[in-house]
Protein backbone atom coordinates (compact mmCIF):
# COMPACT_ATOMS: atom_id res chain seq x y z
CA UNK A 1 0.00 0.00 0.00
CA UNK A 2 1.61 3.67 -0.67
CA UNK A 3 0.89 6.73 0.75
CA UNK A 4 -2.67 7.83 -0.30
CA UNK A 5 -3.90 4.10 0.22
CA UNK A 6 -3.95 3.21 -2.83
CA UNK A 7 -3.10 -1.24 -3.25
CA UNK A 8 -0.40 -1.54 -6.17
CA UNK A 9 -2.46 -4.62 -7.89
CA UNK A 10 0.30 -4.63 -10.65
CA UNK A 11 2.70 -6.15 -8.32
CA UNK A 12 2.60 -9.08 -10.92
CA UNK A 13 3.48 -12.07 -8.65
CA UNK A 14 -0.08 -11.01 -5.62
CA UNK A 15 -2.38 -10.56 -9.06
CA UNK A 16 -1.46 -14.22 -10.23
CA UNK A 17 -1.54 -15.75 -6.67
CA UNK A 18 -5.06 -13.87 -6.27
CA UNK A 19 -6.36 -15.04 -9.63
CA UNK A 20 -5.14 -18.91 -9.49
CA UNK A 21 -6.83 -18.55 -6.37
CA UNK A 22 -9.85 -17.66 -7.75
CA UNK A 23 -9.25 -19.67 -10.98
CA UNK A 24 -9.14 -22.91 -9.01
CA UNK A 25 -12.05 -21.87 -7.16
CA UNK A 26 -13.67 -21.72 -10.45
CA UNK A 27 -12.98 -25.39 -11.69
CA UNK A 28 -13.58 -26.92 -8.32
CA UNK A 29 -17.12 -25.41 -8.80
CA UNK A 30 -17.67 -26.66 -12.30
CA UNK A 31 -16.50 -29.83 -11.56
CA UNK A 32 -18.83 -30.51 -8.93
CA UNK A 33 -21.96 -29.05 -10.66
CA UNK A 34 -20.85 -31.74 -13.59
CA UNK A 35 -20.25 -34.03 -11.09
CA UNK A 36 -23.76 -33.51 -9.73
CA UNK A 37 -25.56 -32.88 -13.36
CA UNK A 38 -24.02 -36.62 -14.44
CA UNK A 39 -25.07 -38.83 -11.63
CA UNK A 40 -27.01 -41.09 -12.56
CA UNK A 41 -26.63 -43.61 -10.11
CA UNK A 42 -29.80 -43.16 -8.07
CA UNK A 43 -32.41 -43.39 -11.38
CA UNK A 44 -30.29 -46.22 -12.52
CA UNK A 45 -31.28 -47.65 -8.75
CA UNK A 46 -34.97 -46.82 -9.39
CA UNK A 47 -34.79 -48.16 -12.76
CA UNK A 48 -34.09 -51.37 -11.48
CA UNK A 49 -36.37 -51.22 -8.55
CA UNK A 50 -38.98 -51.03 -10.83
CA UNK A 51 -38.25 -54.00 -13.09
CA UNK A 52 -38.00 -56.21 -10.06
CA UNK A 53 -41.27 -54.60 -8.68
CA UNK A 54 -43.23 -54.73 -12.33
CA UNK A 55 -42.38 -58.65 -12.28
CA UNK A 56 -42.43 -59.37 -8.93
CA UNK A 57 -46.55 -57.80 -9.34
CA UNK A 58 -48.87 -59.11 -12.02
CA UNK A 59 -52.30 -57.58 -12.13
CA UNK A 60 -51.97 -56.36 -8.62
CA UNK A 61 -50.86 -59.60 -7.46
CA UNK A 62 -47.93 -61.46 -6.20
CA UNK A 63 -46.24 -63.58 -9.20
CA UNK A 64 -46.33 -66.84 -7.15
CA UNK A 65 -43.53 -68.54 -9.51
CA UNK A 66 -41.15 -66.23 -7.07
CA UNK A 67 -41.87 -68.81 -4.36
CA UNK A 68 -41.40 -71.28 -6.39
CA UNK A 69 -37.48 -73.31 -5.42
CA UNK A 70 -35.59 -73.53 -8.74
CA UNK A 71 -37.13 -69.85 -9.48
CA UNK A 72 -34.54 -67.65 -11.78
CA UNK A 73 -35.02 -63.83 -11.38
CA UNK A 74 -32.29 -62.80 -14.30
CA UNK A 75 -34.20 -65.43 -16.60
CA UNK A 76 -37.60 -63.57 -15.64
CA UNK A 77 -37.10 -60.33 -14.94
CA UNK A 78 -35.08 -60.51 -17.69
CA UNK A 79 -31.89 -59.11 -16.64
CA UNK A 80 -28.23 -59.86 -17.23
CA UNK A 81 -26.43 -61.35 -14.84
CA UNK A 82 -22.82 -60.05 -15.80
CA UNK A 83 -23.97 -56.36 -15.76
CA UNK A 84 -25.73 -56.71 -12.79
CA UNK A 85 -22.92 -58.37 -10.83
CA UNK A 86 -20.82 -55.72 -12.01
CA UNK A 87 -22.51 -52.65 -11.08
CA UNK A 88 -25.60 -53.39 -9.33
CA UNK A 89 -27.19 -54.88 -6.10
CA UNK A 90 -30.77 -55.97 -5.26
CA UNK A 91 -32.24 -57.50 -2.46
CA UNK A 92 -36.00 -58.89 -2.39
CA UNK A 93 -37.56 -60.05 0.63
CA UNK A 94 -41.03 -61.59 0.94
CA UNK A 95 -42.71 -62.38 3.94
CA UNK A 96 -46.00 -63.76 4.57
CA UNK A 97 -47.92 -61.83 6.98
CA UNK A 98 -50.24 -64.87 7.96
CA UNK A 99 -48.26 -67.74 7.04
CA UNK A 100 -44.66 -69.27 7.15
CA UNK A 101 -43.42 -67.84 3.98
CA UNK A 102 -40.09 -66.32 4.24
CA UNK A 103 -38.28 -66.09 0.58
CA UNK A 104 -35.50 -64.29 0.16
CA UNK A 105 -33.48 -63.03 -3.80
CA UNK A 106 -30.38 -61.44 -3.76
CA UNK A 107 -28.05 -60.71 -6.34
CA UNK A 108 -25.14 -58.75 -7.51
CA UNK A 109 -21.97 -56.81 -5.44
CA UNK A 110 -23.57 -57.65 -1.26
CA UNK A 111 -21.06 -55.18 -0.21
CA UNK A 112 -23.63 -52.39 -1.43
CA UNK A 113 -25.83 -53.29 1.01
CA UNK A 114 -23.77 -51.87 3.92
CA UNK A 115 -22.65 -49.06 1.37
CA UNK A 116 -26.10 -47.81 0.85
CA UNK A 117 -26.40 -46.77 4.47
CA UNK A 118 -23.17 -44.77 4.01
CA UNK A 119 -22.95 -40.95 2.60
CA UNK A 120 -19.55 -40.62 0.16
CA UNK A 121 -19.36 -39.33 -3.86
CA UNK A 122 -18.02 -42.88 -4.68
CA UNK A 123 -20.16 -45.10 -2.74
CA UNK A 124 -23.56 -46.52 -4.61
CA UNK A 125 -26.58 -45.00 -4.44
CA UNK A 126 -29.53 -46.96 -3.43
CA UNK A 127 -33.33 -47.11 -4.21
CA UNK A 128 -35.68 -48.69 -1.48
CA UNK A 129 -39.66 -49.82 -1.45
CA UNK A 130 -42.06 -51.71 0.65
CA UNK A 131 -45.55 -52.99 -0.73
CA UNK A 132 -47.84 -54.70 1.55
CA UNK A 133 -49.61 -57.16 -1.47
CA UNK A 134 -52.56 -59.67 -0.16
CA UNK A 135 -50.96 -61.36 2.50
CA UNK A 136 -47.07 -60.63 1.98
CA UNK A 137 -44.61 -57.84 3.16
CA UNK A 138 -42.72 -57.05 -0.07
CA UNK A 139 -39.20 -55.35 0.01
CA UNK A 140 -37.08 -54.30 -2.60
CA UNK A 141 -33.47 -52.68 -2.26
CA UNK A 142 -31.66 -51.93 -5.22
CA UNK A 143 -28.31 -50.15 -5.13
CA UNK A 144 -26.26 -48.69 -8.17
CA UNK A 145 -22.48 -47.56 -8.64
CA UNK A 146 -21.91 -47.75 -12.52
CA UNK A 147 -19.32 -45.08 -13.62
CA UNK A 148 -19.36 -43.92 -9.81
CA UNK A 149 -21.14 -40.72 -10.77
CA UNK A 150 -18.54 -39.76 -13.28
CA UNK B 1 -15.19 27.13 -2.48
CA UNK B 2 -11.92 25.75 -3.39
CA UNK B 3 -8.92 26.28 -1.58
CA UNK B 4 -5.43 27.31 -2.91
CA UNK B 5 -3.97 23.68 -3.64
CA UNK B 6 -7.40 22.50 -4.88
CA UNK B 7 -7.22 25.54 -7.48
CA UNK B 8 -3.20 24.51 -8.10
CA UNK B 9 -4.26 21.14 -9.09
CA UNK B 10 -7.74 21.97 -11.27
CA UNK B 11 -5.08 23.51 -13.61
CA UNK B 12 -2.64 20.63 -13.94
CA UNK B 13 -3.03 19.12 -17.42
CA UNK B 14 -4.99 15.83 -16.99
CA UNK B 15 -2.00 13.66 -17.06
CA UNK B 16 -0.11 15.51 -14.21
CA UNK B 17 -3.46 15.16 -12.15
CA UNK B 18 -3.31 10.83 -12.59
CA UNK B 19 0.04 11.24 -10.79
CA UNK B 20 0.73 11.06 -7.49
CA UNK B 21 3.15 12.07 -4.83
CA UNK B 22 5.52 9.09 -5.83
CA UNK B 23 5.24 9.91 -9.62
CA UNK B 24 3.15 6.30 -9.68
CA UNK B 25 0.79 6.83 -12.39
CA UNK B 26 -2.60 5.46 -10.95
CA UNK B 27 -4.55 5.45 -14.34
CA UNK B 28 -2.33 3.30 -15.88
CA UNK B 29 -1.56 1.31 -12.86
CA UNK B 30 -5.53 0.72 -12.82
CA UNK B 31 -6.28 0.74 -16.66
CA UNK B 32 -3.46 -2.75 -16.51
CA UNK B 33 -5.34 -3.85 -13.52
CA UNK B 34 -8.84 -3.83 -15.21
CA UNK B 35 -7.97 -4.96 -18.41
CA UNK B 36 -5.89 -8.05 -16.46
CA UNK B 37 -9.22 -8.81 -14.83
CA UNK B 38 -11.04 -8.49 -18.22
CA UNK B 39 -8.52 -11.01 -20.03
CA UNK B 40 -9.07 -13.35 -17.08
CA UNK B 41 -13.06 -13.29 -16.95
CA UNK B 42 -12.50 -13.78 -20.77
CA UNK B 43 -10.29 -16.83 -20.55
CA UNK B 44 -12.78 -18.11 -17.61
CA UNK B 45 -15.86 -17.53 -19.70
CA UNK B 46 -14.58 -19.89 -22.70
CA UNK B 47 -13.14 -22.31 -20.49
CA UNK B 48 -16.66 -22.78 -18.75
CA UNK B 49 -18.68 -22.95 -22.16
CA UNK B 50 -15.66 -25.36 -23.55
CA UNK B 51 -16.05 -27.48 -20.55
CA UNK B 52 -20.14 -27.18 -20.92
CA UNK B 53 -19.80 -28.33 -24.50
CA UNK B 54 -16.91 -30.72 -24.66
CA UNK B 55 -17.36 -34.19 -26.38
CA UNK B 56 -16.48 -35.55 -23.10
CA UNK B 57 -19.45 -34.28 -21.41
CA UNK B 58 -22.28 -34.65 -24.46
CA UNK B 59 -20.18 -38.44 -24.90
CA UNK B 60 -21.13 -39.00 -21.11
CA UNK B 61 -24.92 -37.72 -22.13
CA UNK B 62 -25.67 -39.81 -24.90
CA UNK B 63 -24.20 -43.08 -23.66
CA UNK B 64 -26.66 -43.09 -20.66
CA UNK B 65 -29.51 -41.85 -22.17
CA UNK B 66 -29.25 -44.21 -24.85
CA UNK B 67 -28.42 -46.70 -21.88
CA UNK B 68 -31.59 -45.58 -19.70
CA UNK B 69 -33.46 -46.03 -22.53
CA UNK B 70 -32.99 -49.58 -23.35
CA UNK B 71 -33.66 -50.62 -19.26
CA UNK B 72 -36.72 -48.55 -19.53
CA UNK B 73 -38.11 -49.92 -22.54
CA UNK B 74 -40.49 -53.32 -22.73
CA UNK B 75 -39.57 -55.98 -25.63
CA UNK B 76 -41.42 -54.93 -28.81
CA UNK B 77 -40.64 -51.19 -28.44
CA UNK B 78 -39.04 -49.09 -30.84
CA UNK B 79 -37.46 -45.42 -30.17
CA UNK B 80 -35.64 -42.74 -32.39
CA UNK B 81 -33.17 -40.58 -30.37
CA UNK B 82 -32.17 -37.13 -32.22
CA UNK B 83 -28.44 -37.29 -32.39
CA UNK B 84 -28.07 -34.02 -33.96
CA UNK B 85 -25.69 -32.34 -31.11
CA UNK B 86 -23.81 -35.02 -31.26
CA UNK B 87 -23.14 -35.20 -34.91
CA UNK B 88 -22.32 -31.45 -34.82
CA UNK B 89 -19.56 -31.86 -31.89
CA UNK B 90 -18.61 -35.26 -34.14
CA UNK B 91 -17.82 -33.27 -37.16
CA UNK B 92 -16.50 -30.37 -35.36
CA UNK B 93 -13.82 -32.98 -34.05
CA UNK B 94 -13.02 -34.13 -37.29
CA UNK B 95 -14.99 -37.17 -36.01
CA UNK B 96 -15.81 -39.63 -39.08
CA UNK B 97 -16.57 -42.75 -36.99
CA UNK B 98 -19.86 -44.29 -35.92
CA UNK B 99 -20.58 -41.58 -33.29
CA UNK B 100 -22.54 -45.07 -31.41
CA UNK B 101 -22.36 -48.24 -31.07
CA UNK B 102 -24.37 -51.10 -29.28
CA UNK B 103 -22.63 -54.25 -28.35
CA UNK B 104 -25.32 -57.25 -27.70
CA UNK B 105 -22.48 -59.45 -26.15
CA UNK B 106 -21.17 -57.02 -23.77
CA UNK B 107 -24.65 -54.96 -23.38
CA UNK B 108 -23.00 -52.12 -23.73
CA UNK B 109 -23.33 -48.48 -25.08
CA UNK B 110 -20.12 -46.49 -26.55
CA UNK B 111 -20.41 -43.55 -27.70
CA UNK B 112 -17.66 -41.64 -29.51
CA UNK B 113 -17.58 -37.73 -30.59
CA UNK B 114 -13.80 -37.49 -31.03
CA UNK B 115 -11.07 -40.01 -31.53
CA UNK B 116 -10.26 -42.31 -28.97
CA UNK B 117 -12.17 -44.92 -26.58
CA UNK B 118 -15.31 -42.82 -25.88
CA UNK B 119 -17.48 -43.17 -22.97
CA UNK B 120 -19.33 -46.44 -22.54
CA UNK B 121 -22.23 -47.35 -20.31
CA UNK B 122 -23.68 -50.69 -19.41
CA UNK B 123 -27.81 -51.16 -20.04
CA UNK B 124 -29.05 -54.50 -17.10
CA UNK B 125 -31.75 -55.61 -19.60
CA UNK B 126 -31.28 -59.02 -20.96
CA UNK B 127 -32.32 -57.55 -24.49
CA UNK B 128 -30.96 -57.79 -27.85
CA UNK B 129 -31.21 -54.33 -29.69
CA UNK B 130 -31.56 -53.97 -33.29
CA UNK B 131 -29.70 -50.41 -33.90
CA UNK B 132 -29.08 -48.10 -36.58
CA UNK B 133 -28.45 -44.59 -37.74
CA UNK B 134 -30.65 -42.59 -39.96
CA UNK B 135 -30.58 -38.92 -40.62
CA UNK B 136 -29.16 -38.12 -37.06
CA UNK B 137 -31.49 -40.16 -35.26
CA UNK B 138 -30.32 -43.04 -33.56
CA UNK B 139 -33.70 -45.67 -33.97
CA UNK B 140 -33.35 -48.74 -31.78
CA UNK B 141 -35.90 -51.85 -31.58
CA UNK B 142 -36.20 -54.24 -28.74
CA UNK B 143 -36.38 -57.17 -29.23
CA UNK B 144 -36.41 -60.09 -26.16
CA UNK B 145 -32.78 -61.18 -26.06
CA UNK B 146 -31.35 -64.68 -25.73
CA UNK B 147 -30.47 -65.23 -22.38
CA UNK B 148 -26.52 -65.62 -21.97
CA UNK B 149 -26.85 -66.26 -18.25
CA UNK B 150 -25.23 -69.36 -17.00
Amino acid sequence: MNKKGYYRFADIGMFFLTFAIVGVAIGVGIYAFYFQAFDTRESDANNLLERLEDFLIKRGELNKNVLERNFNIYEEAELNKDVINEFYYFKINIRGLNSGVNKFIEGGQEGFEVSCNLEGRKLPKCARKNIVLEDYDIKILTGSNQGRGE
Amino acid sequence: MRNKKNQIFFNLPFSQKMKNKKGVNLLTENLVYILLVVVFVVIIFFAVVRVGEGAGVYEKIYAKQIAYTIDKSKSGMEFEIYLGKAHSIAEKNNFEGKIVRINNDENKVTVNLIKGEGYSYYYFSERDILWDIKDKRLILEIKKGESKNE
